[in-house]
């Protein structure tokens, strides 16, 4: 009794690690990542000297000292060139460029694993290099471009697929990788909602009124939002129940729907009324990529098992 | 049972076992819990955090929202004439966030000497002003906090302002001995 419950755990839990999977969700999520974050270099293209030169904001010592020193940087390569005669304008330049080439490159889906694995080293040399200016997309992009070295994200809507003239078939490893990135962002929802819950401005609708009326968030004019306390206070407590329930009811098929439409709501909120725009644009891809899509291409997959 | 056995490869379960195995440094990671750099294996796993991230904590606006900061520029030019700005104000959303973070690093993390590094950074700062006007006769730092007030303190007519931190006056040795 016992043991065919184990064994029925064991194959559920199989199933769910194994059972093969189209690539899809992946490869979209490639490709809007990839156009996220080249939106991104584009917005910061004006101040790279800025914010990476050791004659920027954070000069000389100061960028030694807020940097983590052992961590790969644009300072390091100037290191390893300097023989060469390259100065740290021609380093900048030079990751700068190789970056989003890679990322273009990376959205093609040409040589997909080894563009996201240059895609994620130079971003991590660029996060690196000006810690001090890194916020959520920067990590996000970073652990999604690690996981992009890792899962099939080039099996399907890319060159590679192209070139190799399969019809993207379903894949163990597909949806291995769907299932880590999956439970990777169920972890993140959940630790979030309990951080958030802890503390009583998202309980008692204040969080709301002070991120909306903080200058660096400020959008709009929403002084109107104190003469409604409770309006605030039920975003509020709907931001922590979506949260705290992402990672248990975006699961069944008869929650998923609603979850998907939440978060994304959610983040459309992040983006509009607080300006985060990447960060928001970021996380909507995320779930609607991962949840939203389909991997279950049940012509394909009635293909592959009939053979 | 047909599935299990068709895809009984070992690779394939090593991919399942390393990925559970790193999604159990993510919850750890994303819960605080480190592990220390005195042991080789702590050192071997906090740079493994680095590289993939699985380090990163999740705790955006939690608990909650606090206040800001904000560095102001009076500079000085050669004829005397005084200009106020900020770091950079174009209305790019992007550069204003990664603006904001360099200039929060003034209440950021605990430091040794924080008055020492407050004046490095402003030196930092203002010496990046100075390379937009060189010929300024000086640049004084201005750094300011806004605390939020609450629903209830603004329906009362309280309003919220920008309050004066801490200033320094960077002087322009070269230009000022023309």
């Amino acid at each position: 009794m016992m043991t065919s419950a184990i064994e029925q755990i064991r194959l559920r839990f199989t199933e769910f690690m194994l059972k093969p999977a189209s690539a899809t969700p992946l490869a979209i999520l490639r490709i809007t990542v990839g156009f996220t974050l080249l939106l991104q270099a584009f917005m910061v293209s004006s101040i790279i000297f800025k914010i990476f030169s050791s004659s920027g904001y954070i000069q000389g010592e100061l960028a030694q000292a807020l940097n983590n020193p052992y961590l790969p940087q644009i300072a390091h390569l100037q290191y390893l060139l300097s023989p060469f005669g390259a100065n740290e304008t021609f380093c900048i330049l030079l990751v700068c460029f190789s970056y989003v080439i890679g990322l273009f490159l990376l959205i093609a889906g040409w040589q997909t694993r080894l563009m996201s694995f240059l895609v994620w080293l130079l971003h991590w040399i660029l996060m690196n290099s000006a810690q001090s200016t890194n916020y959520g997309v920067d990590h996000y992009a970073h652990i999604f471009l690690f996981y992009f070295i890792w899962v099939p994200c080039g099996s399907a809507w890319s060159i590679d697929a192209w070139k190799k003239g399969d019809l993207n078939p379903p894949s163990s490893t597909a949806r291995i990788g769907l299932r880590v990135l999956q439970l990777h962002l169920c972890i993140s929802y959940l630790m979030s909602g309990i951080e958030k819950a802890q503390g009583i401005q998202w309980w008692n609708g204040e969080l709301l009124w002070r991120a909306l009326t903080l200058p660096v968030y400020r959008q709009f004019d929403m002084s109107w939002l104190a003469y409604w306390p409770r309006l605030s206070m039920i975003a509020g407590w709907g931001s922590l129940f979506l949260e705290l329930g992402y990672c248990v009811l975006i699961w069944p098929k008869l929650t998923r729907k609603i979850w998907v439409a939440g978060i994304i709501g959610m983040h459309l909120g992040i983006f509009i009324f607080l300006g985060l725009h990447l960060f928001g644009l970021f996380m909507i891809f995320l779930t609607a990529c991962l949840f939203g899509l389909s991997a279950e291409d049940s012509l394909l997959i009635d293909r592959v098992s009939s053979k | 049972m047909k599935l299990r056995k068709k895809n009984e490869k070992p690779w394939l379960r090593i991919g399942i076992v390393a990925g559970l195995c790193h999604l159990t440094l993510v919850t750890l990671g994303a819960a605080d819990i480190g592990f220390s750099n005195q042991h080789w294996w702590g050192r071997v796993i906090n740079y493994y955090g680095e590289i993939s991230g699985s380090t990163f904590g999740y705790g955006f606006f939690a608990p909650g929202v606090s206040s800001q900061i904000r560095a102001v520029f009076d500079v000085v030019e050669s004829d005397s004439r005084q200009t106020t700005r900020l770091l950079k104000d174009d209305g790019n959303r992007e550069i204003d966030l990664r603006i904001g973070d360099i200039i929060e690093q003034f209440i950021g993390e605990e430091r040794k000497d924080p008055l020492e590094f407050q004046r490095a950074l402003s030196a930092s700062l203002s010496g990046a002003v100075f390379i937009e006007h060189p010929s300024a006769k000086s640049v004084t730092i201005r750094l300011e906090k806004f605390d939020p007030i609450s629903m209830e303190e603004f329906r009362k007519g309280l309003r919220p302002s920008w309050v004066s931190l801490y200033s320094a006056k960077f002087i322009n040795r070269k230009g000022s001995s023309k």
